[in-house]
């Protein structure tokens, strides 16, 4: 029963945890890595925990484990700086495949990516971590600003500051592209 | 009095203004997940269901003891790390990120360390093994 709910929870979230960690890492495997580890860790850490805590406990794990693939990589970047761009090509045409298909079968969802869709999803993989993941909880997820500001360790001003400031970003955006 | 009320209502009108430019982003975020290869969402059931099925962990106290152990030894190596990484390397990481990432070393970021201790080691080794640098001041010319 336990099982039951926890995957059901997980169904409800992997979607949008799997597209958080795909703008942040901008690599699919790399996403799919990082959202099965912040499941596999609730489903053991915490699962014997009360449903109404899951949901920020996966999201701050989740945060663990995007910020940690970004340690990662400026580590590796740092020091095999030659080899940067080598998955830079690969990853704009993965972007392009995404926002191309985009609409297929949803009126709705074809109209705003004809418009803009790609150029907002490219203008918030470009935001800085800390608003892109402000931005993400608070605006998509749906998190309070304090829920926020616990998963993301930072305080609730800064969660108000980085979401407005990436909010800003994305409307230039949307607005250059005549979206709304 | 009324110049706060003023102050409220264009407060109340940004937040608005806010919620109705977010509400663009939003549709597009939704799209994009309606959207998601077959292959990408086949993999996410799958971490589900392993997940679900992962039996909770309960780390007996000697393990818990274990772990406090190595995530100080983690610590003092990072801090050891941080304080010989030359000065003048350019460095991406702010500084706060750096104390950030050293404060929450655990047991699974040993692997990390690892890599730091590793490219150290890399970058203090010579450029030329000693063998071929016996063979370059041997060779005559």
């Amino acid at each position: 029963m336990s099982d039951q709910r926890i995957e059901q929870f997980l169904a409800s979230v992997e979607r949008r945890a799997y597209r958080m960690a795909r703008l942040a890492t901008r690599n699919d495997a790399d996403a799919l890595d990082i959202v099965q580890d912040a499941m596999m860790k609730l489903a053991t850490n915490y699962g014997d925990r009360s449903e109404e805590e899951w949901k920020p406990l996966f999201y701050r794990i989740l945060e663990r484990r995007i910020l940690d693939w970004h340690r990662r990589e400026s580590v590796r970047n740092r020091w095999f700086f030659w080899r940067k761009g080598d998955g830079d090509d690969e990853d704009q045409q993965d972007v392009t495949e995404n926002a191309s298909d985009g609409g297929a079968g949803n009126p709705y969802a074809a109209l705003a990516f004809e418009r803009s869709g790609q150029a907002v999803m490219e203008a918030i993989e470009a935001l800085p971590l800390k608003q892109q993941q402000c931005f993400l909880l608070r605006c998509w997820e749906g998190l309070s600003v304090q829920e926020t500001a616990d998963i993301m360790g930072v305080n609730p001003g800064s969660v108000k500051t980085h979401a407005h400031r990436a909010l800003q970003k994305l409307t230039r955006v949307i607005e250059h592209h005549g979206h709304e | 009095m009324n110049e706060s009320n003023g102050h409220d209502r264009n407060d109340h009108e940004r937040k608005d203004q806010d919620w109705q430019d977010a509400e663009g982003v939003r549709r597009v975020l939704d799209a994009s997940n309606e959207q998601l290869p077959g292959d990408i969402q086949a993999r996410l059931r799958q971490a589900r269901q392993a997940a679900a099925g992962a039996k909770p962990s309960s780390s007996p106290a000697w393990q818990s003891k274990a772990a406090w152990y190595g995530a100080a030894a983690s610590i003092a190596l990072a801090v050891t790390i941080g304080l010989l990484w030359p000065e003048d390397t350019a460095t991406d990481l702010a500084d706060e990120e750096m104390l950030y990432a050293m404060a929450e070393l655990g047991d699974e970021e040993w692997s990390v360390v690892r890599d730091l201790e590793f490219v150290y080691w890399l970058s203090e080794q010579p450029d030329e093994a000693p063998e071929d640098a016996k063979r370059s001041a041997d060779r005559p010319g």
